[in-house]
């Protein structure tokens, strides 16, 4: 997935996939997904974002200023993506009449 | 299978006649780790090599339960007698291909490893050695060729309980291994190495040219206390790498638990379960892995890591 700035792109929220269970080793993530049944294992920025996630969502401004994550936008592109490719999150689109 | 009743004797009581009787009859029940086996053969050889290889082990007279009836017996058909050949059954099933004669016993091993490993799914069982000092467990899961059988053989004859060079078993409780003492399976140079070693380990006669080479089984030196389990301290990945000086490194245990799941027989049959027990099984270990170019610079490596000295 790829976004721009822009107020309208940054609406959108982040959150985990249903059935993904993950426990948190030093500084990796491994993500057990209930449906495929495959184990994945994160590390680096993209565990920590998973991490992040794993509180509930969160939409992408808070993402971007998270100052723990301390992600540009392209980073968190490339995370997100990497995350998205593993059918780990889902990115929830802002409602259409939302502004 | 936990409150089993005290087995009949040991097997080294039972004269080779009456092994060789049970074997051709209604069948000889071992105990093996938390399993009970009745193994049919009429292979001369069998019956001497049970004698053995698992002398030390309890043998029922009665059993209630089973767990596994195997037998590995010539085939009814003219490779009976003429290049004669042997076939591994379970439960009456004949699930592989014959092998020549001569690697009859190593058949049965390889037969029990796949009816163990595939069949029984209350513990988490990993492709890996197991070695206990002091109650406390170093798993090492490997590929074939890392040298993990040779490494176990030895360290069994350097003061470590020797579980398994084959089967970890975790079991679902506490997250511990529980033993399931089996020869340990030397191919190729290994057999001479630990020959040459440990000249009191006792080892059965070598067959050779199987699909894994020459092959000889060594008994374990020492059995584990009955009802023996131990918690694992240490994950340790070997790798033999016979021009290397030598190395201990530390490995997360992200990347260890993706690792050992490739290497678990049932890690991904258990699911949920699965990630469960690996996960609690990751959270109290530390994982290294280890390159050695002999047993001497592995066994040190494997000490210091034991002794929280890395």
């Amino acid at each position: 997935m790829t976004f721009e700035s822009g107020a309208g792109d940054l609406t959108e929220t982040c959150r985990l996939a249903p059935g993904i269970l993950f426990e948190w080793f030093d500084n990796e993530a491994v993500i057990y997904h209930q449906a495929s049944g495959d184990t994945h294992c994160l590390q680096g920025p993209a565990a920590h974002l998973f991490k992040r996630l794993g509180n509930g969502p969160v939409s992408l401004p808070v993402l971007i200023d998270d100052p723990q994550l301390a992600l540009d936008e392209d980073d968190l592109g490339n995370c997100l993506d990497e995350l998205e490719r593993l059918h780990l999150i889902k990115i929830d689109e802002p409602a259409p009449n939302a502004a | 299978m936990s409150s089993r009743p005290a087995s009949s004797g040991l097997l080294n009581t039972l004269t080779p006649d009456e092994i060789r009787r049970r074997l051709k009859g209604d069948g000889l029940t071992l105990s093996v780790g938390p399993y009970l086996l009745c193994i049919q053969s009429r292979f001369e050889e069998i019956a001497g090599r049970l004698a053995l290889m698992y002398g030390r082990h309890g043998y029922y007279d009665q059993a209630d339960f089973i767990d596994f009836r195997i037998a590995v017996q010539r085939p009814q058909n003219l490779r009976r007698w003429y290049k004669p050949q042997a076939l591994f059954y379970f439960d009456g099933h004949c699930p592989f291909k014959p092998l020549p004669a001569a690697h009859a016993y190593p058949l049965l091993e390889w037969g029990l490893n796949w009816v163990i490993a595939g069949q029984n799914h209350r513990y988490l069982i990993l492709h890996a050695a197991v070695l206990v000092k002091n109650g406390e467990a170093i798993i090492m899961p490997g590929r074939p060729g890392s040298g993990k059988s040779t490494l176990s053989a030895a360290m069994a004859h350097q003061g470590w309980t020797l579980y398994s060079d084959e089967l970890a078993m975790i079991e679902p409780e506490q997250g511990r291994v529980i033993p399931i003492v089996r020869p340990v399976s030397l191919k190729n140079d290994s057999i001479d190495i630990i020959r040459q070693a440990y000249p009191d380990a006792i080892l059965s006669p070598p067959a050779y040219d199987t699909n894994k080479g020459t092959v000889a089984h060594m008994a374990a030196p020492e059995m584990p206390a009955a009802g023996e389990s131990a918690v694992v301290k240490h994950i340790v990945f070997p790798r033999y790498q016979g021009d290397s000086l030598g190395s201990i490194s530390p490995l997360a245990r992200g990347t260890a638990f993706l690792q050992a799941s490739t290497e678990s027989f049932n890690y991904s049959l258990l699911g949920e379960q699965g990630f469960a027990m690996m996960s609690r099984l990751m959270h109290q270990v530390s994982c290294y892995q280890i390159e050695f170019p002999d047993l001497d610079n592995a066994i040190t490596a494997l000490e210091s890591i034991h002794e929280s000295r890395v």
